[in-house]
């Protein structure tokens, strides 16, 4: 009897005690929202997308963290970050799982709003070289047309290369990067395809000092930021005139050169 | 034919004119500030490609510095304020694209970069048509000896370049007009440009190849710097142009270019 009534009150206890939490929980929920500021929270989905947007051990950093940021915060909100799969971000945005999403390209825009009719930035595919063999212009077929060229396994190769080069190799595996880097140190391959060159090579890249890369200009790529169906309309108008009146994202690169 | 389109471009033009906007001459001053930064490109060439050195003149405000001291010197005013959205853009490529060229210019190791006035006006033109503007600029070249297939003249370029080809005068000037295009007014602008000695460096003769300038006659090569052969031409012979297109009613409707 003593054993039934304890376990009774256990129970009530056990029942009580969740209510609190759930109560305390959506709480939480609530004003987290609204956060500490009382500002209306954005919510930004992304992911790693070097050298704009860096995945570190505490918040996320980089240019592109830091203009998402002045932008919201210009509208008047405030923003939250939400690291998403890259292949899941498109889908997120079209869901309303996020308000804003960078990076979006162009095909996946189809059920978004696009911030501005302007990119924010460009991705231009290209061919790394060690650098004594270097070759600035790609437009010099004879030059590149023999080489042993090799590429992550999955990226898409743009037709003119594919059409001008045999000797194309995938190479797949972890830190895929790291590895075609290697590769292209060691001789055991003459150039390496990026589909974007601005990561593998700029002056803060941990490749500067051993490769050059040169672009194949005229198959470059729109990148745009992205705002959701769901989005109340006065917040979308508001943002975009929040971006309109900030510098272009080139000059708010050459801040974080400064 | 040609008269109604030169009755339909004055008409633009007072049009634009009672709007505040002058379509053609804005159209004029986008291609004199693209060939303005081209020139700046060119007497840079020794600050590029130099292993180290001072190049903050060739990014942002300081680059714009630049290419207003050439602009004056070719035109005898100061380089246009950005006062209309489409020279704001172009501005603002011009920016992007030397910033897209940072690591190379900045790369110690490469003796020669290949950061040249014909692959930094592709560049440009790349940048500043994909904006998502109603406004193309490109360089086009002579169908019979491009070397970039994208510089390939459309039907309207190849009829304008051919007239001028075939004229006596050897610095035929600018050609505006106004097409129509599914329906669209298309104020279109064509501006020859001509080789000058500059330019022989890599366009010329063998004799003209830098390659060549410090190597006896006997070992001379006809490729040049960017692995081309030189195609042999001579001072004052037409090099293609700068082409730009504006869809007046795109502007328009675009609500002067941006969403509302």
């Amino acid at each position: 009897m003593n054993f039934n009534k304890c376990s009774l009150m256990f129970r009530h206890l056990a029942a009580y005690s969740l209510s609190c939490c759930c109560l305390i929980l959506f709480s939480l929920k609530v004003f987290g929202d609204g956060n500490d500021t009382g500002r209306r929270a954005i919510t930004i989905g992304t992911y790693g997308y070097q050298p704009h947007i860096k995945i570190g051990t505490g918040s996320l950093q980089g240019r592109g963290i830091n203009y998402l940021s002045k932008l919201i915060e210009s509208a008047g909100y405030e923003p939250i970050y939400q690291v998403v799969p890259r292949k899941r971000l498109a889908q997120y945005l079209a869901n309303g799982k996020v308000d804003i999403a960078f990076p979006i390209y162009e095909k996946e825009l189809r059920d978004s709003n696009q911030i501005s009719v302007r990119p924010l930035l460009f991705e231009t595919p290209g061919l790394c070289f060690r650098k004594e063999n270097f070759i600035p212009f790609l437009s010099v077929l004879d030059r590149w047309k023999n080489l042993d060229i090799i590429y992550a396994g999955g990226t898409e190769i743009i037709p003119f290369l594919a059409k001008n080069n045999a000797s194309l190799k995938p190479v797949f595996g972890a830190n895929i990067q790291d590895r075609l880097i290697k590769m292209l140190a060691s001789k055991r391959a003459d150039a390496a395809y990026v589909a974007n060159v601005y990561p593998m090579y700029n002056i803060n890249s941990r490749f500067y000092k051993t490769i050059a890369c040169s672009n194949f200009y005229g198959h470059s790529s729109p990148v745009y930021i992205a705002m959701s169906d769901q989005l109340d309309l006065s917040i979308i108008r508001s943002l975009r005139k929040s971006y309109k009146k900030l510098p272009h994202y080139a000059e708010f690169e050459l801040e974080a050169f400064k | 034919m040609k008269l109604s389109r030169l009755l339909l471009l004055a008409l633009l033009f007072l049009n634009n004119k009672a709007l505040g906007v002058d379509y053609p001459g804005l159209s004029l001053e986008i291609i004199n500030i693209f060939m303005a930064s081209k020139e700046v490109l060119f007497e840079k060439q020794a600050e590029i490609n130099s292993a180290n050195g001072d190049k903050s003149s060739l990014f942002g405000q300081l680059f714009l510095h630049e290419i207003d001291l050439v602009y004056r010197k070719n035109h005898g005013q100061p380089l246009p304020k950005a006062d209309h959205p489409i020279k704001a853009l172009l501005y603002q490529s011009i920016l992007s694209v030397m910033e897209d060229n940072r690591a190379l210019i900045m790369d110690p190791d490469l003796v020669y970069k290949g950061l040249i006035p014909a692959t930094f006006s592709f560049q440009l033109s790349q940048r500043f048509s994909n904006s998502g503007y109603p406004v193309k600029i490109k360089f086009v070249g002579l169908r019979n000896n491009l070397v970039n297939e994208a510089n390939n003249p459309d039907v309207w370029e190849y009829e304008v370049l051919s007239k001028v080809a075939a004229s006596a005068s050897e610095d035929s000037g600018l050609v505006q007009q106004v097409t129509e295009e599914k329906g669209r007014s298309m104020v279109r602008t064509l501006k020859p440009i001509y080789f000058s000695l500059d330019c022989l460096s890599c366009h010329g003769t063998v004799s003209d190849n830098s390659v060549n300038e410090f190597i006896s006659k006997e070992h001379w090569t006809l490729i040049n710097k960017a692995g081309f052969k030189m195609p042999n031409y001579q001072l004052g012979d037409l090099a293609g142009g700068v082409s730009l297109k504006l869809d007046v009613l795109g502007i328009q409707e675009g609500g002067n270019l941006e969403f509302q």
